[in-house]
């Protein structure tokens, strides 16, 4: 049996594990950027798309579709971004006889529209934030909505995710503008530019929690993460568990997240995402009817196999383990590494990867898309990969990603790795002390510095410069005279290599 | 073998000579000489043992206009080292006046405009919006990064522009 993942970068390499874990053959997808990529030399068989863009290459469903039935892959995994949640794509598979590893294209569109989401959801009786339940249709019908909830509001792109189309908006005068921003960026990047507005909590969490329900009923929680370090509503660190979630509180979360799925018929692994107030109270915000990009760390601690369950529920399995039986062990944290530069208002920074070394040992975990001469296409989105670190407890691992930070090299590219560094180091990230407007308030307060190189790396700098001395290691300077070669040379002229 | 390096790393330049052969190598920086002996590594990386025993390990990549940078356990340092003659090519007073009445604002990566959201003869402060650029699937706000006068708008909304093109000259208020 061959699965194809209709995508790139880290998850496809994720995924094709899954496959090979559970004895399935691998199918990889790739555009013209992509032909040296290694998603595609980590798999069975590969099929070229078209060219670099995302329309005519990884959006393609007419040219997905194709792909399978050249390699006759019967089930189509896909990812995250791309087509995850695009339910034409879950239904045109369903159409060509392929098995699509994920959601039912129904519970797709009844989560893909947030306001029909929100009132799906205030039916079922899970709590939602007040806002407008139709897409606003002006200026005028948001400034209605806002005087009745009280300013601050959010507007929100109707078709988005993952922090894209989105905009505080504190009084009627910067309304105008801000609607017409979030409605253009909306309609270029979701094609639909229908925005609706609700009240932000302010200082709240984001949390969320991961469910898994099989084809026979069941529906399972497993677990929350925090997600609360976002860098303008874009998530940048996520930890499971959340150090403020309480056994009670995730026993209210959890309730309220299998209510949301099963409210939207939902099958295969997704992501009810809740906004947490300071007292304590939550709020449905959507629900994410994919894989996420951090799933590792609820895998971490939960030990279920996130991507291996939605393959197995996909091929009619149930559930592989017992939801009451389920218990977390330690604390995980992921980084999120993205190919932009930090001290540059985290600008894309697409190039060639002159060096990368991973950090390895206990609790570390690397799913990560490129190595070392990968060159980072402009095509697509900047994430080069994720670290992930697990120890028995949250300062453990905040520990231990120091370390981890410590053995990362990568150069060639700007990378988000000098905000991490700067992270493990701050008093109140070690503290959990943070909500979804911290990091920006941090950022701007001057969480990075610019530091000066210590005087061991001036050193190593000056001795680089240094031809060419430096340039070889003594062995090699010494040449025919290296042990190795001497020992090589006898054992040739004897034939012992034979 | 002796070489002089400028270094710019701080405040003020400073000279570090650098004398030795063969993996043995003394670095006096000001008035500071410490001993190293080096070796490189088989990925790279040199590894830098100092006579007080200290290992440091990095690697060592030139970069243009007599920079280099290192990466080490504690990150990525970009600093200028470059021979006295280069040194002085690269921070000759004159291009440095040159910069600071005139500066051109550029596309760090191809893509396309968005929004322009100033005109020709716009006084604007720093930190302003100049121009909205979308690239990598990013709607990313060019902002001022001083004070200055708008002159020699180079591009329209909706046009794609290269990685490095020039997109507008910001002047100096008094200039």
């Amino acid at each position: 049996m061959k699965l194809l993942v209709a995508n790139r970068g880290e998850i496809a390499l994720r995924i094709f594990r899954a496959c090979r874990d559970l004895g399935l053959e691998t199918v990889a997808v790739f555009s013209d950027a992509d032909r040296a990529a290694p998603h595609v030399a980590a798999a069975d068989y590969a099929v070229r798309l078209g060219p670099a863009p995302a329309r005519e290459s990884y959006l393609s469903i007419p040219r997905l579709l194709e792909a399978a039935r050249q390699t006759g892959a019967t089930l189509v995994h896909p990812g995250y971004g791309f087509l995850s949640e695009n339910a034409a794509f879950a239904r045109a598979c369903r159409d060509a006889g392929l098995t699509f590893v994920g959601p039912p294209a129904e519970s797709i569109e009844a989560m893909g529209s947030k306001t029909a989401a929100r009132l799906r959801m205030q039916r079922a009786g899970v709590p939602i934030v007040p806002g407008l339940v139709a897409p606003a249709s002006g200026p005028a019908d948001v400034a209605a909505f806002a005087r009745e909830a009280g300013y601050p509001i959010l507007l929100k792109a109707a078709g988005g995710g993952g922090g894209k189309g989105m905009r505080r908006v504190d009084s009627d005068a910067e309304l105008p503008a801000a609607l017409e921003r979030v409605s253009s960026e909306a309609a270029a990047a979701f094609a639909d530019g229908s925005v609706y507005a609700e009240k932000l909590i302010e200082k709240p969490r984001h949390i969320e929690v991961q469910v898994v329900a099989d084809g026979r009923g069941a529906v399972a929680a497993v677990g929350e993460r925090e997600c609360s370090l976002q860098r303008r509503h874009q998530k940048v660190v996520e930890e499971c568990p959340s150090p403020v979630v309480s056994s009670q509180l995730r026993e209210g979360l959890s309730t309220a997240a299998i209510s949301a799925a099963r409210a939207a018929a939902y099958v295969s692994c997704g992501t009810v995402e809740f906004l947490l107030g300071p007292d304590g109270s939550f709020y449905f915000l959507e629900m994410n009817t994919r894989l996420q990009v951090e799933h590792p760390v609820t895998e971490e601690v939960w030990g279920v196999d996130l991507a291996a369950e939605m393959i197995s529920i996909a091929l009619g399995e149930p559930l592989s383990f017992d939801a009451e039986r389920l218990a977390p062990r330690g604390h995980a944290i992921e980084c999120r590494l993205y190919a932009e530069d930090p001290h540059r208002g985290f600008a894309p920074s697409p190039g060639r990867i002159e060096a990368l070394r991973l950090p390895q040992g206990p609790g570390i975990r690397n799913d990560v898309g490129v190595e070392s001469g990968s060159v980072i296409p402009i095509d697509y989105d900047p994430m080069l990969g994720k670290l992930i670190v697990h120890a028995a407890d949250r300062p453990a691992a905040v520990s231990r990603l120091a370390r981890a930070l410590s053995e990362y090299e990568i150069l060639g590219v700007e990378t988000t790795l000098p905000l991490f560094r700067a992270l493990v180091t701050d008093a109140e990230f070690r503290d959990a002390a943070f909500d979804v407007q911290w990091l920006d308030r941090r950022l701007s307060e001057g969480l990075l510095q610019h530091h000066p190189p210590s005087a061991g790396e001036v050193l190593l700098g000056a001795l680089g410069q240094t031809e060419p001395a430096a340039q070889g290691t003594p062995e090699e300077a010494k040449g025919a005279r290296s042990i190795w070669r001497q020992t090589a040379r006898r054992e040739s002229l004897r034939g012992g290599f034979r | 073998m002796r070489r002089v390096f400028i270094l710019r790393a701080g405040a003020e330049p400073e000279t570090l000579a650098v004398e030795g052969r063969a993996g043995v190598w003394s670095v006096a920086r000001g008035r500071e000489l410490d001993k190293a002996e080096v070796v490189r590594l088989p990925d790279g990386r040199l590894s830098a043992l100092l006579s007080t025993g200290r290992q440091i390990c990095g690697r060592v990549v030139a970069r243009p206009h007599g920079d280099v940078e290192v990466s080490s356990a504690r990150g990525n340092f970009r600093f200028g080292l470059a021979d006295p003659l280069h040194d002085r090519v690269g921070h000759a007073p004159d291009a440095h006046l040159g910069a600071a009445a005139e500066e051109e604002v550029r596309a760090l990566m191809p893509g396309r405009v968005i929004e322009v959201a100033v005109r020709a003869g716009d006084e604007v402060k720093s930190g302003a919006l100049l121009l909205v650029l979308e690239a990598m699937k990013m709607q990313n706000e060019i902002r001022a990064e001083r004070a200055g006068v708008v002159a020699d708008l180079a591009v329209t909304a909706g046009e794609a522009v290269e990685g490095g093109a020039r997109l507008l000259t910001l002047q100096s208020v008094s200039g």
